[in-house]
């Protein structure tokens, strides 16, 4: 009867702590699980080559005594608010265009999209490593949804300021 | 007593053989998501790999658009549609520019549409799509508004159908 009760508290023991590393194991899996994942930006030579194909694009804007403006130079006209010959303003030329551009690329932020989020920025240096928005962001979809995120960045040296850059950032989910 | 000592040791075997798959199958776990990853990467290189090589030859001075960074001169490439002996030179299957915006009517270019078209098909193989790579352009051309000549850069995709192991 001893021996008997004896092997029912170790088959308890047992039972006991095969329980706690069950729910140790299931600790570990769901923090691993629900920890967000590594979304520190990357380069990306296409979004690279996206990004000075953009910078170069013709507009249909044409400031008086000028040619049409490519949107590197347009970002400039939109800081300074002058007005195209055809009456329209140069940061509404800009918006149309880069959420044109964006559409007909890879980069296309639509339901069924690969691409969750893009955001396309001008930006002036204010401070060491601080950044300011030259002129509102163009932006698309939902930062909350990405996973893994691109960025690529393009010195613009159109007078602006000390430094200012062109920022792509686009970011996917897995 | 002999008994409970025999019985004592099976326990801690079983034990001991409980925690040693459990400690398996963890690290398999581990093993598998980490791999995952570095497929990925891997995936990722080899396509900047393959954007490095379009990018090779889009600033090649036969193709480039001066003063235009990544810029590719329309004009030299329908030049060059008319000279088969280039086909052999830049060591590919295919070079086709497609256009992307402003949209134009889809159609191929020829001396007749140009610039009004969309694809610009220097060399194509026919039926090889399985190995090729494209990267973002600007596809430019000089234009003339009141007289006055300037650079017209569009949005466009270039296309090489490269031959096997060329990565």
């Amino acid at each position: 009867m001893n021996f008997r009760k004896k092997a029912q508290e170790e088959m308890v023991g047992f039972v006991l702590i095969v329980i706690i590393v069950s729910v140790i194991a299931i600790i570990i899996l769901g923090i691993s699980l629900s920890r967000p994942r590594n979304t520190e930006a990357q380069t990306s030579a296409e979004l690279d080559s996206f990004s000075s194909a953009i910078l170069s694009y013709t507009t249909n804007c044409e400031i008086p005594e000028t040619n049409p403006r490519q949107v590197r130079e347009l970002i400039k006209d939109c800081k300074q608010n002058d007005v195209c010959s055809n009456g329209q303003s140069p940061c509404q030329v800009l918006e149309t265009t880069l959420k044109e551009l964006v559409k007909h690329s890879s980069y296309v932020v639509e339901k069924e999209s690969y691409t969750r989020y893009l955001k396309i920025s001008v930006l002036n240096e204010v401070a060491n490593g601080t950044y300011n928005d030259a002129i509102p962001p163009v932006k698309e979809g939902n930062e909350q949804e990405c996973s893994r995120k691109l960025i690529d960045t393009q010195p613009l040296n159109i007078g602006l300021a000390e430094n200012s850059i062109f920022k792509v950032e686009v970011c996917y989910k897995d | 007593m002999d008994k409970t000592g025999q019985l004592k040791i099976q326990q801690m075997v079983f034990m001991i053989i409980a925690v040693a798959l459990f400690v398996i199958l963890a690290v398999l776990f581990f093993f598998s998501i980490k791999t995952a990853n570095l497929y990925q990467a891997s995936i990722e290189s080899e396509r900047d790999k393959s954007i490095g090589l379009v990018i090779k030859l889009a600033s090649s001075p036969e193709f480039s658009y001066a003063g235009i960074t990544n810029g590719v001169d329309s004009d030299k490439l329908m030049a060059l549609k008319k000279q088969p002996e280039y086909r052999d030179y830049w060591g590919v299957n295919g070079i086709v520019v497609k256009k992307l915006y402003p949209e134009y009517p889809n159609i191929e270019c020829n001396t007749g549409n140009y610039p009004n078209c969309t694809e610009i098909i220097l060399f194509k193989k026919e039926g090889d799509i399985a190995q090729s790579a494209s990267s973002y352009i600007s596809l430019c051309r000089k234009d003339n508004t009141g007289g006055r000549a300037y650079d017209k850069c569009e949005l466009a995709l270039m296309i090489i159908q490269t031959r096997e192991n060329e990565f």
